[in-house]
């Protein structure tokens, strides 16, 4: 893979620190060995609303805990729930829309109205009301947003699907005497899924930004864990008073969609070149 | 067109035998999907032919005239609406045709060489891919197969490795012989095979198909639009105009003396490569090719045809012998004696 | 990359001459040079010129060459549906073409200084009269674009007119074209694979219809092709390329009956011409070779039957052998060096 374009690298290395980063605490997590200098829910630890110091890199916020390791173990949230969501997106709409292309008929219909109805519905309104029934969570809500998240790429995934089906590769295969499934994924999935890849780098980072929604809206984690988009909504009044409190979470959630984007990008360059 | 293609001259066993095979597209009327067709495309209108064992046929025409769905539809690729295709004796429309076991013995080359291949997959896995899927046969079978197919197209054996993107067009192309040739079928459909090539190309390849034909005794059905290239490959010629057979018989023949007014246009125009034989500028065809979905009424060549009157517009001509073995379809055709 | 490598043709008035060659031999390179519309970067052109009516076109720069592209020297391309605007009647673009006709003439004084001072920038046409597509055509403007159509022999112009691009054939498509072209009266029509795309009945009323436009409107015709038939067919002279180079011109009957060039054997002993039977198809074996690495000597060397050491030294030089007859060879000519098999 030729990365040589600037913007991708740099794209790259931020997605590689935070996949590293979230990998590194949920297994420590696991081990119970805590990675951050202080423990994230711990109260007290230093001076209240304390301005990032060299004992607290992001200072503290009014409840005294240290910020750096709050955000740091919050990392896992937004980067699991962003992948995994997009992934399933991806994987869910590649097979619901390439089964389309091909069945084609009343079939194709059906399957892409049902497409149009989903995407209908609301995030933001279809994660509160889950978040009322089944209670706030970070894996309710990313359950809530793999129900709506994967029309695009089924859209998509049929888009292409349709350009691959009159290859003639396809007739090909069929003079093989391969059946359609068969077709489906030893040929099809692999030519779409390109396309599909770029997209999908390119919309984690809205993921990202539509989990941190909905963790602003407290539907996510139950305080006191910690997570970005919950700590910009406890931090926003002190913008004044202590601008680092919320001012530094915003700006891990901005970097995050940032990385994946020029990651993003820099896919697309590269596939339009070849 | 009711009438099978009655030939009196029969000449060794045929391979494949059409009747009446007819090949319609509904067109869909408006946004709902639910509504039945009324109107058709006409693509195969009852076209009735016979391939001979050993031996090429060349269907050619123009763009329109149903000579790719026709090889489409022979190779089960599409559903006939109605016909029978006899191929090997048996007939292969019946809901009880294993097309597997159909493909053993028929297979099929298309047009263009960028899209034969699957991108991502290596050249010898394509080639091994009907062997597998219509033979069952074991990794170390397939393997000396595809060697042998690869050496028998004049590829190196170091191909198999190499992907699609690392060939040349032509080089493509011997790679889809290769791999349609190599479940050693009876019949290969050659659909243009070498319209989308170089002139130094083509000629290596048709050598090819000729070198091929002999070793493995194949049957060959070309399909295209070049008259050069259908003279040259080909033994028997069926001419098409607008989904129906408008002349059939010996390649030599109908060069020599073509008889329907359409396959005379054709013939004519097809350029030469001899600046002392300039017949391009003497060729004359008016009008355009009509609509598949509203024929005109009669002969579909009528409104176009110099000679026609009469009956040409009300009654659809019968493909009838004028000369052993060479069939046309024309109320007048004494008229281009 | 080496697209052209020192190309020299000439075209005389009124004739038709071919430029045969296969994919990848820069023939189509060298028509857009002509007509100056080389995408520009990446293409640059680095020596030569282009000598029209007494113009070089290169020094001409863009603005200046706009008045020559469309009007002295047309251009017509393989595929008609993307040269005309989909989402205009024809009728309307073909009014198009006739208006600015109509407002250059209005600059014939203009013109002739211009021609003159060839290497000064000239302002560009004051008298800009830009057809707007919402004015119906009526009058004189709708006569006059009936008879382009009528002398491309398009059946039924007056519904033609209000017809969109997509509602057309292919060949009546290429006919439109042609119309906008020699609606100009150019000096020279440059026709880019005009029929390859066309079905072969098509094909033979467009090239017809070509070489009688010729005669009518006194245009000379730049053809490029890879079917040498076509070629045959209708040219006067031919000139044959190969990897970026002319490898031999001259009349298309010399060329036929006394081929000079190697590749021009070659090629036309592959030419299936014939049933099986009684010819012999002898391919050229090999390949073009890649122009991205540079070739020393002629680059035909690698599948030339006749190769001799002179030929991977130094590339021959592309001269006039016999009357006429024009070929880059060693075999050929003494300027080229001393060989049994020359003249």
């Amino acid at each position: 893979m030729l990365m040589k374009n600037r913007e991708a690298l740099v794209g790259t290395a931020i997605v590689v620190a935070f996949i590293l980063l979230a990998m590194l605490v949920s297994i420590s997590n696991v081990f119970k060995i805590q990675m951050t200098p202080y423990d994230p829910i711990d109260q007290n630890v230093g001076p209240s609303l304390a301005p990032p110091s060299f004992q607290h890199l992001m200072g503290t916020d009014v409840q005294g805990r240290d910020v750096f390791s709050r955000i740091v173990a919050a990392t896992p949230n937004d980067v699991t729930v962003s992948l995994a969501v997009v992934g399933v997106a991806l994987a869910a709409g590649a097979i619901i829309g390439s089964i389309a292309a091909f069945r084609g008929g009343l079939f194709d219909e059906a399957l892409m109205r049902f497409t149009d109805v989903i995407f209908a519905l609301p995030a933001l309104v279809l994660a509160m009301s889950i978040g009322v029934v089944l209670g706030p969570g970070v894996t309710n809500m990313m359950f809530a947003l793999m129900i709506i998240w994967w029309p695009p790429y089924a859209r998509l995934a049929r888009g292409e699907a349709l350009r691959v089906a009159h290859q003639n590769y396809i007739e090909a295969a069929r003079l093989s005497g391969l059946g359609t499934m068969k077709i489906l994924f030893k040929h099809v999935l692999r030519n779409i899924v390109v396309t599909m890849l770029v997209y999908a780098t390119l919309d984690i980072g809205t993921v990202i930004l539509v989990y941190s929604g909905l963790s602003y809206l407290g539907l996510s984690v139950r305080p006191p864990q910690p997570d970005w988009g919950e700590m910009v909504s406890a931090y926003q009044d002190y913008l004044i008073t202590a601008p680092w409190l919320p001012i530094i979470p915003g700006s891990i959630i901005a970097l995050g969609v940032i990385g994946f984007s020029l990651l993003g990008d820099g896919l697309r360059d590269m596939l339009e070149a070849r | 067109m009711k009438s099978p293609a009655i030939c009196t001259v029969r000449r060794m066993d045929p391979i494949l035998q059409t009747t009446d095979l007819t090949k319609y597209f509904p067109v869909q009327r408006g946004l709902n999907p639910f509504s039945k067709a009324r109107k058709f495309v006409r693509a195969v209108d009852g076209v009735s032919m016979t391939i001979w064992k050993g031996t090429t046929i060349a269907v050619v025409g123009e763009s329109g005239c149903g000579k790719t769905t026709l090889a489409r539809t022979i190779a089960l690729l599409t559903k006939p609406t109605s016909g029978d295709i006899v191929f090997d004796g048996k007939s292969i429309i019946n809901g009880k045709t294993n097309s597997k076991l159909v493909y053993r013995d028929l297979q099929m080359i298309f047009q263009d060489p960028e899209s034969s291949l699957d991108p991502n997959i290596k050249v010898g896995d394509s080639i091994g891919e009907p062997l597998e899927g219509l033979m069952g046969w074991g990794k170390n079978e397939v393997k000396n197969a595809v060697e042998k197919s690869l050496a028998a197209v004049g590829l190196p054996q170091d191909s198999v490795d190499r992907l699609p993107g690392q060939l040349s067009g032509g080089q493509k192309q011997r790679v889809a012989i290769a791999r349609a040739i190599s479940p050693q079928p009876k019949l290969v459909i050659l659909d243009e095979p070498t319209s989308a090539l170089d002139a130094s190309v083509q000629a290596q390849i048709l050598r090819l198909l000729l070198q091929l034909q002999k070793d493995y005794a194949l049957s060959y059905m070309l399909i295209t639009h070049n008259i050069a290239v259908a003279e040259y490959l080909s033994d028997y010629m069926a001419v098409m105009y607008s989904g129906n057979l408008v002349e059939y018989g010996l390649t030599e023949e109908i060069m020599a003396k073509p008889r329907h007014p359409y396959t005379i246009a054709l013939i004519s125009s097809a350029p030469i490569a001899n600046p002392w034989k300039r017949n391009l500028l003497q060729a004359e065809i008016r009008g355009e090719v009509p609509s598949a979905i509203n024929p005109p009424p009669g002969c579909k060549f009528n409104p176009r045809c110099p000679y026609a009157e009469g009956t040409c517009s009300t009654e659809i001509p019968k493909l009838l012998e004028v000369s052993p073995g060479h069939l046309v379809a024309c109320h007048f055709v004494e008229k281009t004696t | 990359m080496t697209a052209l490598d020192k190309v020299s043709l000439d075209i005389r008035s009124n004739e038709l001459l071919a430029v045969v060659g296969e994919s990848g031999c820069g023939k189509s390179t060298l028509a857009l040079a002509i007509i100056g519309l080389l995408p520009s970067p990446p293409a640059r052109v680095l020596s030569g010129e282009i000598v029209f009516k007494g113009t070089d076109l290169i020094r001409l720069g863009q603005a200046n060459m706009r008045e020559y592209r469309g009007t002295q020297i047309a251009m017509i391309f393989q595929e008609p549906l993307s040269s005309l605007n989909p989402v205009y009647k024809v009728g309307d673009q073909i009014a198009e073409a006739i208006m600015v006709k109509r407002s250059r003439e209005g600059n014939a004084r203009v013109e002739s200084d211009f021609m003159q001072k060839t290497h000064k920038i000239v302002p560009p046409s004051k008298v800009s009269k830009s057809f707007r597509y919402s004015k119906r055509i009526s009058g004189e403007l709708k006569d006059e674009i009936i008879a382009s159509l009528k002398l491309v022999r398009i059946p039924d112009p007056d519904q033609v007119i209000e017809r969109y691009p997509f509602e057309l054939s292919g060949g009546m498509r290429q006919r439109i074209m042609i119309a906008m072209a020699l609606s100009q009266e150019p000096a020279l029509l440059v026709a880019d694979e005009p029929t390859t795309a066309l079905d072969v009945t098509t094909q033979a009323q467009v090239l017809k219809l070509m070489k009688e436009l010729m005669t009518k409107v006194k245009t000379s015709v730049l053809l490029i092709t890879h079917d040498l038939a076509v070629a045959c067919q209708v040219a006067d002279r031919v000139a044959v390329m190969y990897a970026g180079d002319v490898v031999e011109a001259s009349n298309v009957f010399d060329l036929f009956s006394k081929p000079l060039h190697p590749y021009t054997q070659g090629l036309l002993s592959c030419l299936p011409t014939g049933s099986k039977s009684k010819v012999d198809l002898k391919p050229i074996p090999g390949s073009v070779p890649d122009l991205r690495s540079p070739i020393v000597g002629c680059k035909y060397v690698s599948r030339c039957p006749f190769v001799m050491k002179a030929c991977s030294e130094k590339k021959p030089e592309f001269i006039e052998t016999m009357e006429n007859h024009e070929v880059a060879c060693y075999l050929h000519g003494e300027k080229n060096g001393p060989h049994p098999a020359n003249n």
